[in-house]
C-alpha cells in the first residue's frame, strides 16, 4: 500500500502539535501530581500545601510552564502551516528538551524557596518513621513479569516474516524515508539485516522488561502517617504502569511486524513510518493520561484525603538536589522519584552505579552493532 | 497489617519489628502459616539495614513465633510445644514484674497498676475502646478497614 507524501507529513505534524501540548501540560502540573507531602522535592507537612506561599509558588511554576507550552506548540504550528518540516523537527526535538530542562529549573528555584520557608515555619518531622506492610492484604499490586512472555510474537513474528520472505526482500533495502515521502537510505541486504527489525524490537523489550523489573523490586511509596491508603494508591499506581510497560511491548511488536512488513514488500516504507509513529502516540498518550490521573505514587487517588499534624518522616537530607537519592544504609536499590512519574535509584548503592554503567555499555554496543549492522 | 518502626524511638529496630509482629498474631492479623516479607524487601521497604530485619527475624525464630523455610523464607508458626509456651509465658510475667516496679518506683499504686494493666489486657485480648485505641500507636500502625475511616473513605472516592 502505497502513501503520499502529504499523508507521512500529515502523521508527523500531527503528532508534533499533539505530543508538545501534552507534554508541556504534564510538566506543568508536576507539582500537582507529587505526593501531599512533597513540594518541589522538599517534605513539607500535608496541609502546608494550604499555605498561600506555597499555593503561589505553585501557581508561578505553572504559569510560566504553559506560557512556555504555548509559545512552542505555536512555533510547531506555524512552522507546519509553512510546510517548515525541517524547522518542526528542530522544534520538536529542542521544545521537548526545553520544557524537560525549564521544569527542572524552576523546580531547583522553587525548591529553594520552599526550604526556607520550611526553616522559618519551623516544620519539623515528629520522628524516622517508616511502615510496611506484612501479610495477606488484598492490596493492588504490580503485574508479574510473566506477563512479559507477550513480548514473544512481536519478536517472532516479524523474525519468522523476515527469514520466510527472504527472497522477496530486494537487495538494497529502503531505510530512511524524509516528510516528503523519498527514500534518504538503503541497507544491503544480508540475513542480519533480515533479523534488524526482530532485533531492535528484542532490545527495546529488554529494557522494558529491566523496568518492569525495576518496579517489581522497588520501595513502596508508602506514607506512615496514612499508611494503608498510600500502600493502596501506590499498588494501584505500580499495577497501571506495569500495566502500561506490557501494553507498550505489545503495541512495541507492531512496529517490529511494520517494519518486517516493508522489508518484504507487503506495505511500503511510509506505510511503515506511519505505523511507527501511530504507535508511538499511543505509548506516549497513555504514559502522560495515566500519570496525569494517578499521579505520582498514585497521590491523585487520595487527593482528598491528608493527615493533619507534623510530618512522620523527613528524608529531605538524602535527596541530593531534591532528584538523586544517596542512602548507603538504604538496601533499596530503585524507589520512587522525588520529581517526576516513575523511579529512581539509591546511588549510595555501589550496585545503582554498576547498573547505570551496564546499561550505557549495552546501549552503546547496540547502537555500534546497529551502525555496522546498517553500513 | 502494617508495621511501622520509627528511628528516633528509644527502643531498638529489631526489637520494634518483633513487637509488632507478636502483636500481630496476638490479634489474629497474622495467622498460621502466613509467610512475611523477605528480609531483603522488608528492610527496603522500611529503608533500614538487613541485619537489622535479620535480628528480628532471629529473636522471633528463638522465641518460636515464626518458622525459616529455607529459601522460601519466613513463616508464622504454629503454638510451640508446652514447653516453650510456658518458658515465653513465665518470661512475659517477669517482664509484668519489672514492669510493675517500674511503677511503683514512679509513685504509682498498686490499684493504679492493676488498672492500667486490665485496660492494656482489654487492648491485647480484643476489647479495645476508642480512647485507647486513638492513643495506640500500634493501632494507627495496622490500620484495618475498621479502624481507618478516613482511609477507607478515600479508597472509596477513588473507586466511585
Amino acid at each position: 500500500m502505497e502513501l503520499s507524501a502529504s499523508t507521512i507529513s500529515y502523521a508527523f505534524t500531527a503528532m508534533a502539535v499533539i505530543i508538545m501540548p501534552l507534554t508541556g501540560v504534564l510538566c506543568a502540573l508536576l507539582p500537582f501530581l507529587m505526593p501531599k507531602r512533597e513540594c518541589f522535592t522538599v517534605t513539607i507537612p500535608d496541609d502546608a500545601q494550604d499555605h498561600p506561599t506555597i499555593r503561589s509558588y505553585k501557581r508561578a511554576y505553572v504559569t510560566i510552564m504553559l506560557t512556555l507550552t504555548a509559545v512552542l506548540t505555536a512555533a510547531i504550528a506555524l512552522a507546519a502551516i509553512l510546510s517548515a518540516f525541517a524547522a518542526m523537527i528542530i522544534l520538536m526535538g529542542g521544545g521537548l528538551f526545553a520544557l524537560c530542562a525549564a521544569s527542572y529549573a524552576l523546580m531547583f528555584h522553587f525548591r529553594s524557596k520552599v526550604r526556607h520557608l520550611k526553616e522559618a515555619e519551623g516544620w519539623r518531622a515528629s520522628g524516622e518513621k517508616a511502615v510496611a506492610m506484612l501479610g495477606d492484604e488484598p492490596m493492588p499490586r504490580a503485574l508479574s513479569l510473566k506477563w512479559d512472555l507477550l513480548f514473544l510474537p512481536g519478536i517472532l513474528v516479524p523474525l519468522i516474516i523476515c527469514l520466510l520472505g527472504y527472497g522477496s526482500i530486494p537487495d538494497q533495502i529502503p531505510g530512511n524515508i524524509d516528510l516528503d515521502g523519498q527514500v534518504t537510505n538503503y541497507y544491503s541486504k544480508s540475513i542480519a539485516m533480515a533479523c534488524f527489525p526482530a532485533l531492535i524490537v528484542a532490545f527495546v523489550d529488554s529494557i522494558l522488561i529491566f523496568g518492569h523489573w525495576q518496579i517489581l523490586r522497588s520501595k513502596k511509596g508508602s506514607d506512615p502517617a496514612l499508611p494503608a491508603a498510600t500502600a493502596w494508591a501506590y499498588g494501584r499506581f505500580a499495577n497501571v504502569q506495569t500495566k502500561l510497560l506490557v501494553i507498550s511491548g505489545i503495541v512495541l511488536g507492531f512496529v517490529g511486524l511494520a517494519m518486517a512488513a516493508s522489508f518484504v514488500g507487503i506495505i511500503s516504507l511510509g506505510t511503515a513510518a506511519i505505523i511507527c509513529l501511530a504507535c508511538a502516540m499511543i505509548v506516549a498518550i497513555g504514559s502522560i493520561a495515566i500519570a496525569a490521573v494517578y499521579g505520582q505514587n498514585g497521590s491523585r487517588l487520595i487527593a482528598r484525603v491528608s493527615a493533619p499534624g507534623p510530618m512522620a518522616v523527613d528524608d529531605d537530607r538524602y535527596w541530593k538536589a531534591g532528584i538523586f537519592y544517596v542512602n548507603r544504609d538504604d538496601p533499596s536499590l530503585f524507589l520512587p522519584e522525588r520529581f517526576g512519574i516513575g523511579w529512581t535509584m539509591n546511588w549510595g548503592r555501589p550496585a545503582a552505579w554498576a547498573i547505570l554503567f551496564g546499561l550505557l555499555a549495552v546501549l552503546t554496543a547496540f547502537i555500534v552493532a546497529v551502525f555496522f549492522l546498517t553500513a | 497489617m502494617f508495621i511501622e518502626v520509627d528511628a528516633t524511638a528509644k527502643e531498638p529496630l529489631y526489637g520494634q519489628i518483633r513487637d509488632q509482629i507478636v502483636a500481630g498474631i496476638a490479634t489474629g492479623e497474622l495467622t498460621v502459616g502466613m509467610q512475611l516479607p523477605s528480609v531483603r524487601a522488608l528492610a527496603a521497604d522500611l529503608g533500614i539495614n538487613l541485619h537489622t530485619v535479620n535480628k528480628a527475624y532471629a529473636v522471633l525464630r528463638d522465641e518460636g513465633y515464626v518458622r525459616m523455610k529455607g529459601r522460601s523464607g519466613a513463616f508464622i508458626a504454629e503454638a510451640d510445644d508446652g514447653d516453650r509456651r510456658a518458658r515465653a509465658l513465665s518470661a512475659a510475667e517477669e517482664e509484668l514484674f519489672a514492669a510493675a516496679l517500674a511503677y511503683r518506683a514512679n509513685g504509682g499504686t498498686r490499684g493504679q497498676f492493676l488498672e492500667a494493666a486490665a485496660a492494656q489486657a482489654a487492648r491485647a485480648f480484643g476489647t479495645v475502646s476508642t480512647a485507647v485505641a486513638q492513643k495506640s500507636d500500634k493501632a494507627r500502625c495496622a490500620p484495618s478497614p475498621s479502624s481507618a475511616p478516613m482511609e477507607r473513605s478515600a479508597i472509596a472516592n477513588a473507586h466511585s
